[in-house]
């Protein structure tokens, strides 16, 4: 594990040197991203608009900050990482799309992101949930806002940054995922749980719900029998 | 002497406000204390930088008076109404008044929206935001008021489930709460405080997990033998996992686990699992009938 810092925009040799489990601080130009903003950017790229900001190479953070505007200036009051495995499918859009390098969030973050994530060459760098005040400190200003009608949290904030971190590398580019590390490990530490308390991995313990209502395994479960 | 009413409905929204307050910039002194030896006692190098961060972190917020995370949570306050307090006065005014006021000052971020437009006013106040619940206390002579922001990283992991009473409990709910912990891994920002409400109905089961993150000091065990034995097993299972803090790999995945049951059906019973983040935010006061306020988790504002 080795503490490095990185230069915004990242170049792709900056990025795909970064293996899982190292500790990152980056410095540069981020922009956040909630649920609309990735909605409404990808429904405008589909209609082939031209957006207000482009992404190409660029960061994204999963974060909605609080801000409080004094004058005609904005300020970052708390800004830290919001579940990143909302966008998934969404994120790895935007990385194959525009060749985003860089994304932080919190959490984890599924197939489709690892797998665009090695085809592009870019990382999945997790912030530490929670720690908007100390993220908050590494914001330098708001350099721009664009998209204020979806409301603070969902605007996309452009912001500059000085040694934003400790952020850990959770998806690297050659597709190691920090998740399955962990999860290789818990599953043994679980195994021996389960036997000395007697649980049984295979069975099911719970009587309802039977599948979970809106989940297309329902819908598989109950017309296949 | 006993404050008149004009005078209560401001004392109530000035303290309402100072906990909503105290709540989003600090945290309570037993919480901090469990999370610093979690970091002292943390061996394993990504669990222990996540540690270092959470409390340097908490340290700014309380240093400059910020939130210290930006997901204020939608504001919940828990009442406990002493019959012998003599206080009658409706609550929801002078809340819905503190939570405005702290959503443009403190700031808090305005999460509050309607469920179905996605309406967003603004002020966290709207469609029964803040939410109240309402709890008596006959002997007892004053009101007490807690307050708490509840982030939706945690929140929104919560989970019902129904379990047939012939089923071995203790070994089914640890099982349910570990396959919990595996899907929702960093999401619920361990190390977390998990709530347990077993038995009652649906809905009783879910309050009384939620009243349990809220056990203070963090940790006490409850006082039937049985369930806190349940307590310390499920801890047990969870912190050997090794998932850590923000399941980054780490020996505390959770603080604590606080457990409540209520009497239920013969047939099956509803098991409840509610989480708290790290940022375990609460906030309690004392208001006596003459209007005196006492603060409890952060006496003289800190």
């Amino acid at each position: 594990m080795t503490n490095t810092n990185i230069n915004l925009p990242a170049s792709e040799n900056d990025v795909r040197a970064l293996k899982v489990g190292d500790i990152v601080y980056v410095n540069g130009i981020t922009h956040t991203m909630r649920d609309m903003g990735h909605r409404r950017l990808i429904e405008m790229t589909k209609r082939g608009e031209k957006t207000p900001f482009d992404l190409a190479g660029g960061t994204i953070w999963h974060c909605g900050p609080i801000v409080r505007k004094t004058e005609d200036k904005w300020e970052i009051v708390a800004a830290g990482p919001t579940s990143s495995s909302r966008f998934t499918e969404l994120g790895a859009k935007l990385v194959e799309q525009s060749h985003v390098r860089v994304t932080i969030g919190k959490g984890t973050m599924g197939q489709p992101m690892i797998d665009a994530l090695k085809h592009v060459g870019g990382v999945y760098l997790v912030a530490t949930g929670g720690c908007a005040a100390l993220y908050s400190k590494k914001v330098m200003n708001v350099q721009n806002v664009h998209w204020l009608d979806l409301g603070i949290p969902e605007a996309v904030w452009v912001l500059k940054v000085n040694q934003l971190g400790p952020l850990v590398v959770g998806i690297d580019a050659a597709g190691n995922s920090l998740e399955q590390q962990v999860l290789k490990k818990a599953r043994i530490r679980i195994e021996e749980i389960y036997k000395e308390q007697n649980i049984n991995p295979q069975r099911t313990y719970v009587w309802w719900p039977k599948k979970i209502a809106g989940t297309k395994e329902l819908i598989e479960s109950v017309f296949k029998s | 002497m006993m404050i008149d009413m004009e005078n209560l409905e401001d004392v109530i929204s000035e303290t309402a406000f100072e906990l909503l307050h105290r709540a989003a910039t600090k945290l309570p002194r037993d919480v901090k204390t469990a999370l610093s030896r979690a970091y002292n006692e943390e061996k394993i190098e990504t669990g222990k930088a996540q540690l270092k961060a959470i409390l340097e972190n908490i340290d700014i917020a309380e240093k400059c008076d910020t939130s210290m995370c930006q997901d204020t949570g939608v504001p919940l306050f828990f009442i406990t109404w002493g019959l012998k307090s003599g206080l009658t006065i409706d609550l929801k005014k002078p809340l819905a008044k503190a939570t405005q006021r702290a959503t443009k000052e403190v700031p808090l971020r305005p999460n509050v929206i309607h469920p179905l437009t996605n309406e967003n006013p603004g002020t966290n106040v709207g469609w029964d935001m803040p939410y109240i619940y309402y709890d008596l206390e006959p002997e007892q002579d004053y009101l007490e008021i807690t307050a708490m922001p509840k982030g939706f990283g945690s929140e929104a992991k919560s989970s019902l489930v129904f379990i047939v009473t012939s089923e071995s409990m203790p070994e089914a709910i640890t099982r349910c709460v570990i396959d919990n912990a595996l899907t929702s891994l960093g999401e619920t920002c361990p190390p977390t405080i998990v709530g347990l409400g077993i038995g009652g109905t649906a809905d009783i089961a879910l309050h009384i997990a939620k009243k349990a993150i809220l056990r203070s000091p963090i940790g006490s065990p409850n006082p039937r033998p049985e369930v806190a034995k349940l307590e310390r097993t499920v801890l047990n299972a969870l912190n050997r996992t090794g998932l850590g803090p923000m399941a980054m790999g780490g020996d505390t995945t959770s603080l604590a686990v606080h457990a409540e049951i209520c009497g239920t059906h013969t047939a099956v019973a509803p098991v409840a699992i509610s989480y708290q983040c790290w940022a375990a935010r609460r906030s309690t006061a004392k208001i006596y009938p003459d209007g005196k306020v006492q603060y409890i988790t952060h006496p003289d504002g800190s």
